[in-house]
């Protein structure tokens, strides 16, 4: 067995990664399609380009294992298990989504399959995530908390307050950066100082790591890695995953900051038709089996539109519910 | 099936934009994906995809400004694609 | 919810012994209750010992010192508390609440609407008003009205030791975000606090001193100078009737009315600034609800509106006083 196969994840996983990777895919572009369309409007922050990362992370994490992620988490909450038909009409504000319309595309909040909660503010799911850790460790369960954030946040004071906290008290946390190389409208290198994110590592004390964030091989083995450091006791790790948002800050960002070439050659390199190419050539898929695993997707994400578009959005009445546990005494 | 084209919601405020200039003829086939015609709103200049592989049919007129949401084509979706036998 | 006491024995408290008791009652009773911020740990125990000795009994894992982080030690509150803990959390002194808002009220607020109620909050956040002490306009404010404006948070402001205890233990063991208002003025204060475990149910305002002809609504330690200036007037003769609010949110109209109602004037006065202070809110509804029936217009005591400054001087100039609350309940007796 050479070096390289070595170190890869067996077949299994990486025919899940595949599979996950698709699924993410079909959902973006079924969203960004009935954007474009008109048939459908709603906030949202594509991550088309960034599957590989959420693939990786799909794999890696068990199943109790707990995230916090952003506005841009489309990819991080399918592959973390959020289901696809509760998350779709949750995107379109349905009362069947899984926060019953009323989070919305950036609050998505699944607890029972270990996503927590997303959030709107750049940076601010980083302490939280470090909460989350604080009660694994005070418990002794075992979890790992995995904030997944952009490299716009790592200029925030959330997460340097994040990550002090974390690396002090040796809580089972993953930082997971994926650098898309902008921050909203602004290109990396000029909102930090330092050439990459993983160089602030040192400056907590804990170990950083930085990946190619479109190969899920590689972002599975480093995130394993890191999460089985949280796990053991030994601290956190802050793993940057290098990758590339192909369709901007938000949906209908024309992206005239981003120099056209890049942008083609972004598109060319991109990591779900990459990996296919490389499974096939591994041996790991057949074209026959592929297909199936893109029909599946296809199928899964038209059943969970279909459904969704058919739902209500919810009554007006449901503005007062779950404001607080009971009555607030407030006359509104 | 007919899928309906509407004016999409680009970014947050947007409220209008003007269809400047159809990219494809009336009557002609489209692919999945392929730029229909190019929006303008005060913002930006976009080109706007066709959700499904199909026959075009414009509704909107070139010049004219329209509301989020209004009806400016349909597609009639194809059962092949363009070029193929059916 | 009713007031529970286990016993109608008392023992005199001062507010920050009843606070301390409160707490750790807390965290024997149950396991998912810790302690995060600054300082907190002994041997200093709290920059104003209200936590002393709590390490020691309870373990430094659950009383958890921190850097100086407040978006980091609210946040931290809010992780934890979505696992289903129960976080205490303190932010020194009011005026850093600022720098942990963002948690707070994006985050902190939000959760249970925003996940469609398969997320709660139950943290209690510990915050103290430092005014009073000279220490000039960063370190004097008096910020309840911004919390209370914020759907979602409760906010709960103590006037004596009894109280305190009373509801620190219920923010605690309520599951939504309690912001929980102490005054570094009233830590020394004395009081009867009944002993065992006590709580006063969040939503409650309670009639401090009876009165028939002017009613006095007020919180925290403008509760002691309503009192006072209550004494001051019965020679007058007005009979004064003391109100303390004790949560902002939830807010206790039915009392609020149903005093003012009888006494058909009405005076509320609270530290914070006037000017759209939490007594504009309250003014508003006895406007609204009992407009025909009151015989002079809602009067409001409050700080003036400036910073607070340094010199004892400067904030005397800005601060309400027994003699300001005195001639605004003079005012609304006389018409």
């Amino acid at each position: 067995m050479s070096e390289r196969e070595a170190s890869l994840p067996p077949a299994h996983v990486r025919r899940r990664m595949y599979e996950l990777m698709t699924l993410i895919r079909s959902c973006d572009e079924r969203v960004r399609r009935g954007l474009s369309s008109g048939e459908f409007a709603c906030t949202y922050w594509p991550a088309t380009g960034q599957e590989a990362i959420a693939a990786g992370l799909g794999a890696a994490l068990r199943a109790d294992d707990l995230l916090v992620t952003t506005y841009r988490g489309l990819h991080d909450q399918v592959a973390k298990g959020v289901p696809l038909g509760p998350l779709v009409a949750e995107l379109l504000t349905r009362t069947t989504g899984v926060n019953k319309g009323k989070g919305g595309a950036m609050h998505i909040a699944h607890p029972p399959s270990g996503l927590v909660l997303s959030t709107g503010i750049v940076g601010s799911g980083i302490p939280i995530a470090v909460g989350v850790g604080l009660a694994a460790q005070l418990r002794g369960s075992g979890q790992v908390a995995v904030a997944s954030f952009g490299d716009g946040a790592t200029g925030t004071g959330s997460f340097h307050e994040a990550i002090n906290l974390a690396a002090l008290w040796r809580l089972p946390v993953v930082f997971l950066c994926q650098n898309n190389g902008y921050a909203e409208m602004t290109a990396t290198a000029h909102a930090q100082p330092v050439a990459a994110v993983v160089d602030r590592a040192a400056g907590y004390g804990i170990p950083g790591e930085r990946v190619d964030g479109n190969d899920p091989d590689t972002v599975h083995g480093a995130l394993a890695r890191a999460v089985e450091r949280a796990r053991s006791g030994a601290g956190p790790t802050l793993l940057e995953c290098t990758t590339f948002r192909l369709w901007g800050h938000y949906f209908g960002d024309a992206m005239t900051y981003v120099p056209a070439e890049q942008l083609e050659a972004a598109r060319l390199a991109e990591p779900v038709a990459r990996y296919r190419a490389r499974l096939l050539q591994d041996g790991v898929l057949e074209e026959a089996v592929a297909i199936e695993i893109e029909r599946q997707a296809l199928e899964e994400v038209g059943a969970a539109f279909a459904a969704a578009l058919a739902a209500d959005r919810p009554e007006p009445e449901e503005a007062f519910v779950d404001v607080y546990g009971e009555r607030s005494g407030v006359m509104a | 099936m007919t899928i309906h084209i509407r004016i999409p919601k680009l970014g947050m405020e947007m409220t209008e934009a003007t269809l400047t200039k159809w990219l494809i003829d009336d009557g002609a086939g489209v692919a999945q994906d392929q730029a229909l015609y190019v929006l303008e709103t005060d913002k930006v200049e976009s080109e706007v995809t066709a959700p499904v592989a199909g026959v075009l049919r414009r509704i909107g007129r070139e010049g004219e400004t329209y509301a989020v949401g209004e009806l400016v084509a349909e597609v009639l979706e194809a059962l092949a694609r363009p070029g193929e036998d059916p | 919810m009713i007031e529970t006491a286990v016993s109608d024995a008392t023992t005199t408290r001062s507010m920050r012994q009843a606070l301390n008791l409160a707490l750790d009652e807390a965290m024997a009773a149950d396991p998912t209750v810790f302690l995060i911020g600054e300082d907190l740990a002994d041997p200093g125990g709290g920059i104003s010992q209200v936590t002393k000795g709590l390490s020691t009994k309870h373990g430094s894992d659950r009383v958890r010192d921190t850097p100086i982080s407040e978006a980091a030690i609210v946040g931290a509150a809010v992780g934890a508390a979505a696992m289903g803990m129960r976080p205490v959390a303190e932010v020194m002194i009011m005026d850093f609440v600022s720098i942990a808002l963002d948690q707070l009220v994006n985050h902190a607020a939000k959760a249970r609407f925003m996940s469609g109620g398969l997320l709660t909050m139950p943290l209690t956040l510990r915050t103290a008003v430092f005014g009073g002490l000279g220490s000039g306009a960063t370190h004097s404010q008096t910020l309840e009205s911004w919390l209370a404006h914020v759907p979602g948070l409760k906010v709960v402001v103590p006037s004596c030791p009894a109280d305190a205890k009373g509801l620190l233990t219920s923010c605690i063991f309520d599951d939504d975000p309690c912001v929980f208002v102490e005054n570094v003025v009233l830590y020394g204060t004395k009081g009867p606090v009944p002993d065992g475990e006590y709580r006063i149910p969040l939503g409650a305002a309670h009639v401090k001193r009876a009165g028939t002809d002017v009613t006095v609504l007020t919180y925290g330690r403008t509760v002691r100078d309503a009192l006072a200036a209550a004494e001051q007037v019965a020679a007058d003769p007005i009979d004064v009737e003391v109100v303390d609010l004790r949560t902002l949110v939830p807010f206790d109209a039915e009392t609020v009315l149903r005093s003012v109602a009888r006494t058909r004037r009405a005076v509320v006065a609270h530290h914070a600034t006037r000017f759209v202070g939490f007594g504009a809110e309250v003014a508003s509804v006895i406007n609204e609800e009992l407009f025909g029936e009151l015989e002079a217009p809602v009067r409001r005591v409050g700080a003036r509106f400036a910073p607070v400054g340094s010199a004892a001087t400067l904030e005397a100039a800005v601060m309400p006083s027994v003699a300001t609350i005195v001639d605004a309940i003079r005012d609304v007796a006389a018409r």
